[in-house]
């Protein structure tokens, strides 16, 4: 247990795991927002929805802190769109909160699971 | 046109979901490219949306409401994102950042009028400075009429200081005597002071140049009364200003400043007033300023102690109400105290005129204002409705759009506030260049300095006129967006099915826009009117004999010699006598007149006279008549001829011989006729006046204006018994008169007499009547130019109806020319349009002149209020230029190629 980083923990209660979420989605390859929020709705069997008004606020935080990079990208016959990727301190960042995020869920699976053993 | 690669409802739905990012971004500090690319980002997810819902199957207008669902409410966005650094850029978007939703909305909506207009900068130029001609005029009239007739007057309680002065038969007033102002200060209930003011030019001398200088003089009491406090030293004391006491001044702070460089040691130091030593008791503060006088020292008024006798008019008098007395009241306390006069005042059958002390430095100025103001009001009316009409205009291309966003969903208050939104926003932009406007023309006023104009210095651009105007521009916006509103605020959603196509002359659509250019035309000819009789008047007064010829050449100006300096009154007069020879010798004088007034520079001391064998009916009739005290010479050098008999000699002057002169009017109104007046007795009103025989009767003095009557007045030799009077004025006829150092050498004949004698008020005879004539001069500019600018406005109003009836109809013009109408034939057609609409309007128009003959006559002079020759000139003129402005578009709708048009199909 002295590997987790409480704070961090408590935040990430929070934030619903927000964060982690797109960073994981864009480990593979870059996306743009509507693709973005079409995932997680799909991935998550229709659970997990994300509006507007909140997805995109997120895309530039993390753009603000580096994690994420935005660019432009043009293809013959549609508009543009704008494509997010992860960047290296992305990368760092979305391996401590797996591990973070993997240290919280074996916590709660301990102690939920130790009710019903 | 759109692309045709793109159907139109995708361009408009982009246009719609930018518009929905962008209200929501509305409230951050974005970079606006920065607020660009999230704009396009977020209108590219709603598209991918609404395109993925449509490809389900869903109809248009849900998948568009389900796309936009994607937002959890208006202000989400704007809340997640002000934290982040690019929220808070530089650009000031600032208002309604914390408002209420409505606010917030309304600046959205502000925000995107600003930027369509930007994208049509020829419509926002033409409304806009349309707009700024009727706003800064009509802010130009309010900051004059507030600064002179609204702003209290700078005392405190303003609003109980009263003038107090009586009533005489026929509408004279009266100021005060002695007699009057000592009966009321015993005897009054309604004042809590009452206090008497004269103001006088005095000669300061023992301090280099001898100087003249206006004194305000006061009783002790005046000073308190108005709450003035001396910023150094003290006020008078009580007992300051009775008869006999000590000289003593308070100094302006304006001539503290200039004359002892603001040393507070100016107090106990001595001046030399009109010869007379007075210790400087006390310096006001800056900000005094007592009605429309200028004075440079504050000196005690004095005054006997008990009433002298003999009636007298010479000073005005002030008082403060006691709290919770009324006008009425006090006006019936005056009424009660002008029965304890002494019993010959009956014959002057005065009555009480207590009024607001505002009411009194106003003077008849205010009518005159009112009715500018009126004039840019209507000038601002008709720059309304030209900007309704480009609105109207506007609003037919944008039909489409319109019926585009209600069929997206929008609201109709949605849709009337987007409209409201556009009308505001030209309105302010045409209030703020309106302001522009006004500010130079209060400049230019405050530097041209009509003379009529009271409290000049107060009239500026403040808090409260900038209230005005924003309200004002609200208040247009709101009147010509309303127009818009009512044709466009309910746009149906068929039209977009007809793809903006619709029939062409709708006779409804017309009717909106001829009956704003016939209120036009109608108000357009109303200021017209207005200032074409104020043009004939203009012209009735320089048709009036003034009582002067060629005044050019008149130099006139002021010689004072108190009796400080030489005491006997012969002496004076000696003295008087011998300036006048040393002017005369002067190269190229003609000749040189003296009198204690010139024809109108608004000396109007008078009283009245007895006539001997006249019974005291016919003596009331000759009640305060103008007195002047007169020298030799003054009537040639005038050039005002004798009517009868003849002017008087020096040595008459001398002899003191009982001899008198009297004006032709007042030798009508007694006589009857001018001859019949020689040789008849007259004498002052005091006991013991000698009777003196009426030798002269000169042609009448203008010298209340020349719109006035020709003034009664009465001569006196300079040397007599009832008039007597130590400032001169000298009037030198010369070619000369404004030539380089004639004035100076006329300066150096009056020191060879008396080094000590200052000229005062040095004005050319010209300059004196140009003053008189300032109200009138000054109301036929203004009005002209309110009357030029509705005229431009309003002809462009026609041609602006005419062109685009025009290009309406090239259709209907190639169908018809088409099937063989002839060139003229469809000239005609528009010309009628114009015509019949040029006459509605000149129809309506004399009918509010007519309306309006009341109210100017009073400011008529030689021409009636009803006057044919104005009504149908200008009624003429005005269809001249109507007929022109709709003959240019008219006959460029005949240039249609019929082919070209049918083909067009516009």
């Amino acid at each position: 247990m002295s590997d987790i980083d409480t704070r961090a923990l408590d935040r990430e209660l929070k934030r619903g795991s927000a964060e982690l979420l797109i960073l994981s989605l864009l480990e593979a390859r870059p996306r743009h927002g509507y693709d973005l929020s079409k995932l997680i709705h799909t991935r998550s069997g229709g659970q997990l929805t994300f509006h507007i008004d909140s997805l995109y606020p997120l895309l530039y935080r993390l753009e603000e802190r580096k994690w994420i990079a935005g660019a432009w990208v043009e293809k013959p016959g549609e508009r543009r769109r704008r494509f997010y990727k992860l960047t290296p301190q992305g990368k760092r960042v979305l391996a401590q909160q797996r591990k973070t995020w993997d240290a919280f869920v074996e916590a709660m699976r301990r102690v939920t699971g130790g009710e019903h053993a | 046109m759109p692309d045709p690669s793109t159907p139109w409802n995708d361009v408009v739905r982009r246009a719609l979901w930018a518009q929905e990012v962008r209200a929501r971004l509305s409230s951050l500090r974005l970079s606006p490219t920065r607020e660009a690319e999230i704009v396009d980002e977020l209108s590219q997810h709603l598209e991918d949306r609404y395109r993925e819902l449509v490809a389900g199957g869903a109809s248009p207008g849900d998948a568009t409401r389900s796309a936009l669902a994607g937002f959890r409410h208006n202000s989400a966005l704007a809340e997640q994102m002000r934290s982040l650094q690019q929220a808070q850029q530089s650009a000031p978007v600032t208002l309604g950042a914390r408002s209420e939703n409505l606010l917030r909305d309304l600046w959205q909506d502000v925000r995107y009028a600003s930027r369509a207009f930007r994208k049509q900068p020829a419509f926002a130029a033409a409304a806009v400075l349309t707009l700024a001609l009727g706003i800064g005029a009509t802010t130009a009239i309010f900051s004059v009429v507030y600064g002179v007739l609204l702003k209290p007057l700078p005392f405190s309680d303003a609003d109980t200081l009263v003038a107090v002065r009586q009533l005489a038969p026929h509408g004279a007033g009266t100021n005060q005597g002695p007699t009057t102002f000592l009966t009321y200060r015993a005897n009054q209930r309604s004042f809590e002071a009452i206090g008497a003011w004269d103001t006088t030019d005095v000669s300061i001398t023992g301090r280099g140049d001898p100087e003249r200088v206006q004194a305000l003089q006061v009783t002790a009491s005046v000073l308190p009364l108005l709450r003035v406090q001396p910023v150094v030293g003290r006020g008078f004391d009580p007992e300051d200003d009775r008869f006999g006491r000590p000289m003593r001044v308070l100094l302006t702070y304006g001539y503290w400043q200039r004359r002892f460089g603001g040393a507070d040691t100016v107090v106990g130091q001595t001046l030399v007033i009109s010869g007379t030593p007075a210790e400087v008791i006390g310096v006001l503060p800056a900000s005094f300023k007592f009605l429309r006088t200028r004075p440079e020292i504050v000196a005690p008024l004095p005054l006997p102690d008990n009433p002298p006798g003999g009636i007298s008019f010479g000073f005005q008098a002030l008082a403060r109400l006691k709290p919770g007395v009324s006008l009425t009241q006090a006006n019936a306390d005056l009424g009660r105290m002008i029965a304890l006069f002494p019993p010959y005042f009956a014959g002057l059958e005065l009555r009480p005129d207590v009024r607001p002390l505002a009411a009194d430095v106003i003077g008849n100025v205010g009518d005159i204002l009112w009715i500018l103001m009126a004039a840019v009001g209507v000038v601002l009316l008709i720059a309304c409705g030209n900007v309704a009409n480009l609105f109207l205009v506007r609003g037919e291309a944008r039909r489409q759009e319109l019926a585009m966003r209600v069929a997206l969903g929008a609201s109709r208050g949605r849709i009337t506030r987007a409209l409201l939104s556009e009308s505001l926003v030209i309105a302010l932009a045409g209030g703020a260049a309106g302001i522009a406007l006004a500010y130079g023309a209060t400049q230019l006023l405050q530097r041209i300095a009509p003379a009529e104009l009271p409290r000049l210095d107060e009239i500026g651009i403040d808090t409260t006129v900038l209230l005005f105007t924003v309200a004002v521009s609200m208040l247009s916006g709101g009147l010509f967006g309303v127009f818009a509103v009512l044709r466009f605020g309910s746009p149906k959603i068929t039209t977009v099915r007809e793809g903006g196509r619709s029939a062409s002359d709708a006779p409804a659509r017309h009717r909106t826009r001829n009956a704003l250019v016939v209120t036009q035309v109608a108000l357009a000819l109303t200021l017209l009117i207005v200032s074409g009789l104020m043009i004939r008047t203009f012209v009735a007064m320089r048709q009036v004999d003034p009582g002067f010829v060629r005044p050019a050449d008149v130099q006139t100006f002021v010689v004072a010699i108190p009796p400080a300096s030489i005491r006997d009154n012969v002496q004076a007069a000696r003295t008087f006598e011998n300036i006048s020879q040393r002017l005369a010798e002067v190269p190229g004088v003609d000749s040189v007149g003296l009198s204690s007034s010139i024809t109108m520079d608004g000396e109007d001391n008078g009283n009245s006279i007895d006539v001997e064998g006249a019974s005291v009916e016919d003596a009331q009739r000759h009640a305060m008549l103008r007195f002047k005290s007169f020298a030799p010479g003054y009537f040639e050098t005038m050039g005002n001829r004798l009517v009868a008999g003849r002017s008087i000699r020096w040595s008459e002057v001398y002899e003191q011989r009982p001899v008198i002169v009297i004006s032709a009017a007042l030798a009508r109104k007694v006589w009857k006729d001018p001859s019949a007046a020689i040789g008849k007795r007259v004498r002052g009103l005091q006991p013991n006046a000698p009777w003196r025989e009426i030798v002269g009767v000169v042609g009448d003095e203008r010298d209340d204006g020349l719109n006035q009557p020709p003034t009664a007045i009465v001569y006196w030799p300079m040397l007599n018994e009832s008039y007597r009077w130590r400032i001169m004025a000298y009037a030198v006829r010369s070619a000369r008169v404004g030539t380089p150092g004639f004035l100076r050498e006329l300066e150096q004949a009056v020191w060879s007499v008396d080094r000590n004698l200052p000229l005062a008020s040095v004005q050319t005879l010209e300059e004196i009547q140009a003053r008189s004539m300032a109200q009138t001069s000054f109301a036929l500019v203004m009005l002209g130019i309110a009357a030029g600018v509705a005229l431009l406005i309003g002809v462009v109003g026609i041609y602006g109806v005419i062109a685009y009836a025009a290009t309406q109809r090239t259709r209907e013009i190639g169908v018809r020319m088409a099937l063989g109408a002839q060139t003229g034939d469809i000239r005609r057609l528009f010309l009628r349009h114009g015509l019949v609409l040029t006459a509605c309007g000149i129809a309506v128009g004399l009918g509010l002149a007519l309306m309006l003959t009341r109210v100017m006559s009073a400011f008529l002079y030689g021409v009636g209020a009803r006057d044919p020759f104005t009504y149908a000139g200008v009624s003429g003129a005005l269809a001249v230029v109507a007929l022109v402005a709709t003959y240019l578009p008219s006959r460029r709708a005949t240039r249609v190629n019929p082919i070209v048009a049918l083909r067009a199909g516009v």
